[in-house]
Formats: C-alpha cells, structure tokens, sequence
C-alpha cells in the first residue's frame, strides 16, 4: 500500500494546475484514413512484414495489407462459440513474442450463451488468411449473465507470460473483491493458459491461482512499459472515477469498496475512495472518458510524445494523451476531437506513426502522421 | 332567497365537485402519496443494500457515512425513481382500480399487488431498454427485488387508504 500515493497525486494534480499547459500542441498532424468499412473494430496487430490484424467485435478477424488495402474474405477459423451481444465478441488480438518463428497469435472473445458466458482466450496459428490449431486456453470462471464488462485486453510480459484482463460482469461488481473468481481482475497466464508458479494468491489456497490483480472494473487498456517495467491498465468508471492504475502482483485496486464515481442511476456505490491495502490510481477522469486501448508512445515520428500513454476515449470521442515524466504525470491533453469518433483502440505503429479504430458499424482504422509528413 | 349549492354544501346537504370545494380530489392525492411513499423508502432500501454489500467486503463505514450517503442517494437517485414509479403507477393503479372492479377482491389486497407487480414489470422493462444489464443495483438479488417490491406495495395501500371515503361515497 502506498500511504502517500493520494498525497502525491493531490500534489501533482496542483502542479499540473499551477504550470502552464503548453506545449501541449507541439506536433501539427494530420490523419489518412486507411481502411473504413468495420464493423465495430477493436482491437489491431501489427505483422512482421508490415500486414495489420483488425478484430471486429462482431466475429469477425480482418487482415490489412501492408499497402492499406483490406483483405476482402476474413480469417477463417476463429471459435464458433463467440458470444456476440452487447459489449461481447471478437476483442484482442496480440502476437507472440516468438511470432516470427511460431506464427502464433493470441485472441480474447467473450464466449458462451446470454445466460452464462464468460471472457476467454485462445491461440492459433496464423496461416494464409485462416487460423490453424486454434485452441481455447483460458475461460474465467465463473459464467454470468448478460453481456456487459467482460475487460479483453491481452498484453505480453518480458518472461512471455501474460495478463489478461477481465471484467466483473457489471451486475457481479462484489465479486471484484473474491479471489476465488475470476471477474473483476487481471489473471496472469503462461502461453499454454496455465497459471505460473510464480504468481501472486497461490499461496492462498480459497484463491485462484490466475490471479495477478483484484478490484478491477472493467479494464480495457493494458501494456506492459519495456523501459521502466511498469504496466500501465486503465478501466472504466461507473458515472465518473475512470483510472489508469500502474499493476503490480498481488495489488488490489479497490473496486467497488473505493471509488471516485457514482452509479449510472446516480445512487452512491460506495462513499470511499481510498483504503489501507486498496491502490490509488495515478489518474482518475470525472467525468467519464470512457477509455478504451492504450499505448506508450515510442515511435520516432512525434518525439515529444515519447513516453507518454494514449488512451482511446468512446464516451468523450477523443484521443487523451496523458503525459509521463519518471512515472509521474505531468498533465494531459485532449487529442482528436474534431474527429468526433469514438475511439476503440490506439497503437503505435512500426513506422512510428499512431493507429486508431473508431468504434462505429462503419469502422475505421486511421493513421495519425505530422503535418508535413 | 335560494340557498346556493355552496351554502347547501356547507350545511351538509348536497355534495359538490372537489373543484368546487377547492380540494384536491382524494384519488390524485393518493397517487401522489403512494408515488412519494415509494420513491422515498424504495431509495432508502436501495441505498442499504448498496452499503450492505461494500460493508460485506470490509469498507467500515460508519454511522454519520452512512446517514450522509443515505442523504446523498435521496438527492442523487431518488429523482430516477421518481420518474420509474411515477410511469410506473400511471398504469398500475388504474389498472388495479378496474381489477377490483371486475374481480370485487378486496381492494387493499389488489393495490398493493398491482403496484408492487407494476414495479417489479417496469424495472425489468427499464434493464431491458439500458445499455446495462441492471440499472437499479439493489434488484440485482432477488432480496433486494422483493424489498423494492414492498416499497411499492406501501405505495399501493396507502393509495387505498386515502381513496377508501371515496369509494364509499361513490356506493
């Protein structure tokens, strides 16, 4: 527990109030379309020889090429019990760290029925325009009903294990706090879906020995900062308290005993918002951005970007560019509002430019480049 | 001189309109009451079971935290349930009202199951026009539906209550 993590960010809240907020336009861009016509993109994965994975949240796993040109047939062989309703379906798609040599990708959805699904991951290989070998390695536990909050995101960890977020399935918000499920937490897994022996609960025998973190929302952004060893996951609030919090093993971030939002209906969930043995996040937006996929600028095209998380935004229709100095942040800046898009998820490119999906029946995927680029 | 229907009125011989007599009409006062009385303790109902379930988890709220959150939810959720009750019992009561008519149930009985049936019907139907699954958290269980169904039943038999003189003058 950081005792003066409040104190701390009270301190840098007042900075970032006290400091004059430019440079915060310091690169003029401008943004090509790429490829339109998703539906209801989600998630994208840049291919060693410059191709792009899209998932769509209706089922469906698009190849761009290299050229932007959308492959016309999707990739054949997802799952046939992906769930799609609500916020369920096809959501992350990540390569494996050894991709170039197994050709293996990792993909989260939401599977199961309206009356018990559940968020899962699987794996397959990656073939011409199909999935080979696909197989289901991982399903939180327990199934719930409806189609709300099931988290998604997948991100890699230096040891190639990897997290996996996973939401408390809106109407099981207590269940945040249980370690013996699933819901509400980020589980950390080994390629084959099986539980490290190195994580944090297993010493506890009622606990699952997924478990990395507890008290989550519903988190879905989440990356893993080569540099400083951090990992970055931010979630959605209910009306108001959206966080980004730095994960670390063991923690528990406190949903729903603390929180900086109220309910939809406007009744209190909670009147805490900070516990001994619960983390503070480093931000919190109220009102409710509705953050959505998450990067760490390290592309050399906006070097004043470096370092710094973007988030997506779906309620606020924007890019929210939160800027990072040692772990510290020094303030935030609202990106790409003139858009006026839903922003489902952001990615830095290889080629050093930043990548959108708008979250529209009508999708695109977008490429933010400099002015004079 | 002819006595007027006012002067009659006031020795109690003939009845006039509720208009005439500048009172409210007994049915719309209790509708209103019973909209009140349902609002009212269906928002402290919720409010407990929402501090219940974080006290559960080991929150530690105190007394003065709870009467403050509990104060908070009368400003902040109450008028969400207003408007849920309100539509609710525009359909309830009158529905009840030609129910007993119909049926000759007793019309204690039939209010307070008509309302706490009509809640009951609109949350559902209210979750199922939300883009979250459960807007009203404390009817997530079925303790918790069941206590907002008795804060619509309240509702309900204070409706007949205030509407008994009513119905007897109407005989």
């Amino acid at each position: 527990m950081k005792r003066h993590s409040l104190q701390i960010r009270l301190a840098g809240a007042l900075i970032a109030l006290l400091l004059p907020t430019a440079p915060l336009h310091a690169h003029e861009t401008r943004i090509e379309t790429v490829v339109e016509g998703l539906d209801r993109p989600w998630s994208l994965a840049f291919l060693p020889d410059g191709d792009m994975l899209v998932t769509e949240r209706s089922g469906q796993l698009r190849r761009i090429e290299a050229d932007g040109t959308l492959v016309r047939d999707p990739v054949k062989g997802l799952p046939e019990d992906i769930y799609v309703d609500g916020q369920g379906g096809l959501m992350d798609v990540v390569l494996d760290p050894a991709f170039e040599e197994n050709r293996r990708i990792f993909i989260s959805y939401s599977c199961g029925t309206r009356k018990a699904n559940h968020t899962c991951l699987g794996r397959a290989v990656l073939g011409e325009n199909a999935l080979e070998e696909f197989r289901e390695i991982f399903r939180a536990q327990p199934a719930k009903q409806g189609s709300a909050h099931y988290g998604g995101r997948i991100a890699f960890l230096p040891d190639r294990t990897l997290l996996l977020t996973i939401g408390d399935g809106f109407d099981y918000r207590e269940k945040a706090q249980n370690k013996s499920d699933h819901l509400g937490s980020i589980v950390r897994l080994d390629r084959d879906g099986q539980a490290p022996d190195d994580n944090p609960f297993l010493g506890e025998p009622a606990a699952r020995k997924e478990l990395y973190s507890i008290g989550h929302r519903n988190p879905q952004g989440l990356l893993h900062d080569p540099a400083s060893g951090r990992v970055y996951s931010h979630e959605h609030g209910p009306r108001g308290g959206d966080e980004i919090n730095v994960i670390e093993a063991g923690n528990n971030y406190g949903w729903p005993v603390i929180t900086y939002g109220v309910d939809y209906n406007g009744a209190q969930i909670s009147p805490l918002t900070e516990k001994e043995g619960m983390e503070q996040p480093i931000v919190v937006w109220t009102p409710s951005i509705a953050p959505s996929g998450m990067t760490l600028y390290d592309g050399d095209l906006f070097p004043d970007w470096q370092g710094d998380l973007f988030s997506g935004a779906l309620a606020k229709r924007k890019v929210q560019r939160v800027m990072l100095e040692g772990g510290e942040v020094q303030g935030e800046e609202a990106l790409f509002e003139d858009l006026n898009r839903r922003i489902r998820d952001v990615r830095t490119g290889p080629d050093g430019a930043l990548y959108l999906l708008t979250d529209h029946g009508n999708g695109e995927l977008l490429r933010v480049v400099p002015k004079d680029h | 001189m002819i006595p007027t229907d006012k002067a009659l009125y006031r020795a109690g011989t003939v009845r006039l309109p509720y208009a005439q007599q500048g009172a409210v009409h007994p049915a719309l006062l209790g509708f209103m009451a019973a909209v009140l009385l349902t609002t009212l303790t269906g928002t402290l109902v919720q409010t407990q079971f929402n501090l219940a379930a974080v006290q559960a988890l080991g929150a530690g709220i105190g007394p003065g935290t709870w009467l403050w959150v509990t104060l908070q939810d009368l400003a902040g959720f109450s008028p969400v349930l207003f408007v849920i009750t309100l539509m609710t019992f525009l359909v309830a009561i009158p529905a009840s009202a030609l129910f007993c008519r119909l049926t000759g149930l007793p019309r204690y009985l039939v209010y307070t199951v008509g309302t706490a049936t009509g809640l009951v019907v609109a949350m559902r139907l209210v979750d199922h026009q939300v883009p979250m699954p459960t807007l009203i958290a404390a009817s997530r269980g079925l303790f918790g539906t069941v206590a907002l169904m008795a804060c619509a039943a309240a509702g309900g038999w204070i409706f007949a209550a205030m509407t008994s003189d009513t119905r007897r003058r109407a005989r």
